[in-house]
């Protein structure tokens, strides 16, 4: 069935309306993202032409490509976007240190695999890597809020103390914390829905339902949350180091 | 050790230390929405109720869980209330149109080989069905881009009280597209991620691009994804307004 003129009107109202909201920083934000779909893409096809290479180092090394392009191309090149970029990266690869450490200590009693119907590949790595990406945006969000808000209070004020940054820092992290955590939950879970309801239709107990097919996504989303959440005072130290150093040139 | 209650148990204590009392409210106000979530499913599956209404009452509960019991009722909050559900009623409208025309409701090729054993007439309108998977998806970011824009207007028209409804929707439009960047940022990085597994899959089978678009799953995951960043993408104008609209009302009832 031809579905790709709808594809196309959908992608073209997006495009639109991310433009007339959005102006000149939803051009970047659209920029940044065909790019970064065309790296993943070609990320992708340089697996499947090495398959021995691991594709979570792939994505790992993709992944500071997305963080940098997304964050150079919206923010610019300066210190804000430099201290947003380590502290995505350090944020995402703790808390994916922490995703395998678990998955290694409970043996990954819990996650059924098997949702992952389509897999021809080692369905492990694929997991992995997809969660290093799903964390990556929203360990981005955080990072870059942060970033901004605390070089936005310095720049109003050159004086003000390391204490003082880290208070707001941390009050900012706080008012974030729930809501980044929430986009991830929604963003994942929902997907599911058609699945459970025909599931359950078909007679299957709810318990069996869950675990068969949620287990991925809640991973997936808890893994994130607890990205973003390491991410507040990772990017409020890194911040205020930047900060520091800023202060030092001027 | 189940993965799961592991990794729960881990983001409960981060939340606990680094955000104190409301990382703990962030980590409950979590439960609450998968609460909601379960109810909504239950209520789905009863064939007489319609999908949509059923979702956005879900939403309602969400908003308020979200945003009422982690932030208190407020003004920010209630603004921002009322923007979200704006937004969805809006991005409703759209989705409505556009799953009727591309028929890209229920499951593709690729998924019915998997789900073989189950009958499918199971009565549930799917269509509706694609509309609340949509609308659930985005719900988080709205709700976000809603807050933010409602908490620095606040802030704005602290600053500067005399400002005029026009000003304060402009200034809440600026203000809001840093957080739209990163918020279609988040929504379209967790969606690549969970459907990497898909990709691979197409590449595998070496679909050509025009056969890509056209499958009914790529297509109903792009569309949908779109929906997303639309609904966040007019998100911040209803919020600007909304925001505007109220403040400066409040100003003027307070001079008379």
């Amino acid at each position: 069935m031809k579905r790709d003129q709808y594809v196309l009107l959908v992608a073209w109202i997006f495009i639109f309306t991310l433009l007339i909201t959005g102006k000149k920083q939803g051009l970047l934000s659209i920029i940044s993202l065909a790019v970064n779909a065309a790296l993943l893409s070609f990320a992708l096809d340089i697996y499947i032409t090495y398959p021995s290479i691991s594709l979570v180092l792939i994505c790992g090394l993709s992944g500071i490509a997305f963080s940098a392009i997304s964050l150079l191309v919206v923010s610019g090149f300066n210190e804000k976007t430099y201290a947003a970029i380590v502290a995505t990266l350090l944020g995402t690869f703790i808390s994916l240190v922490i995703a395998y450490v678990v998955l290694l200590v409970t043996s990954e009693n819990g996650i059924r695999y098997e949702e992952m119907q389509f897999l021809t590949r080692p369905y492990r790595m694929v997991f992995m890597a997809g969660m290093l990406i799903g964390s990556l945006g929203a360990v981005m969000d955080v990072a870059i809020t942060m970033s901004s808000s605390l070089f936005a209070l310095y720049e109003q004020n050159k004086d003000i103390s390391v204490k003082a940054l880290k208070a707001s820092g941390i009050d900012i992290g706080k008012e974030i914390m729930g809501a980044i955590t929430s986009i991830l939950f929604f963003a994942y879970i929902s997907g599911s829905i058609p699945v459970i309801i025909l599931y359950l239709k078909n007679a299957s107990l709810l318990g069996f339902t869950l675990s068969m097919n949620l287990s991925l996504e809640l991973a997936r989303a808890l893994v994130g949350g607890i990205g973003v959440v390491l991410t507040i005072p990772i990017g409020l130290y890194i911040t205020i180091y930047f900060i520091n150093r800023k202060r030092v040139k001027s | 050790m189940n993965v799961i209650v592991l990794l729960a148990i881990i983001l409960f204590l981060l939340m606990t230390v680094v955000g104190g009392k409301k990382g703990i409210k962030s980590f409950v106000s979590l439960f609450l929405n998968f609460g909601v979530f379960m109810f909504m499913i239950f209520f789905i599956t009863n064939p007489d109720m319609n999908p949509i209404y059923i979702t956005l009452i879900a939403s309602v509960f969400i908003g308020c869980i979200n945003l009422f019991y982690i932030n208190g009722v407020n003004n920010k909050t209630v603004a921002a209330f009322i923007s979200t559900m704006i937004t969805i009623l809006f991005l409703l409208f759209l989705i409505a149109t556009v799953t009727k025309y591309a028929m890209i409701q229920g499951f593709g090729e690729e998924e019915i080989d998997e789900l073989g054993v189950f009958s499918l007439y199971i009565g549930i309108d799917f269509t509706k069905l694609l509309a609340s998977v949509i609308i659930l998806g985005t719900i988080g970011a709205i709700m976000d881009v809603a807050i933010s824009i409602a908490a620095s207007m606040h802030e704005i028209y602290k600053h500067n009280p005399l400002m005029s409804r026009k000003d304060l929707f402009t200034s809440g439009l600026s203000v809001g597209r840093d957080i739209l960047g990163a918020d279609t940022n988040t929504l379209f990085f967790a969606f690549f991620g969970g459907y990497l597994a898909l990709l691979l899959w197409f590449k595998d089978l070496s679909y050509t691009f025009g056969e890509i678009i056209n499958s009914k799953i790529f297509s109903a995951e792009i569309i949908g994804i779109l929906c997303a960043g639309i609904g966040v993408a007019i998100g911040l104008p209803i919020a600007s307004g909304i925001n505007a609209y109220l403040i400066t009302r409040k100003r003027e009832k307070q001079q008379a």
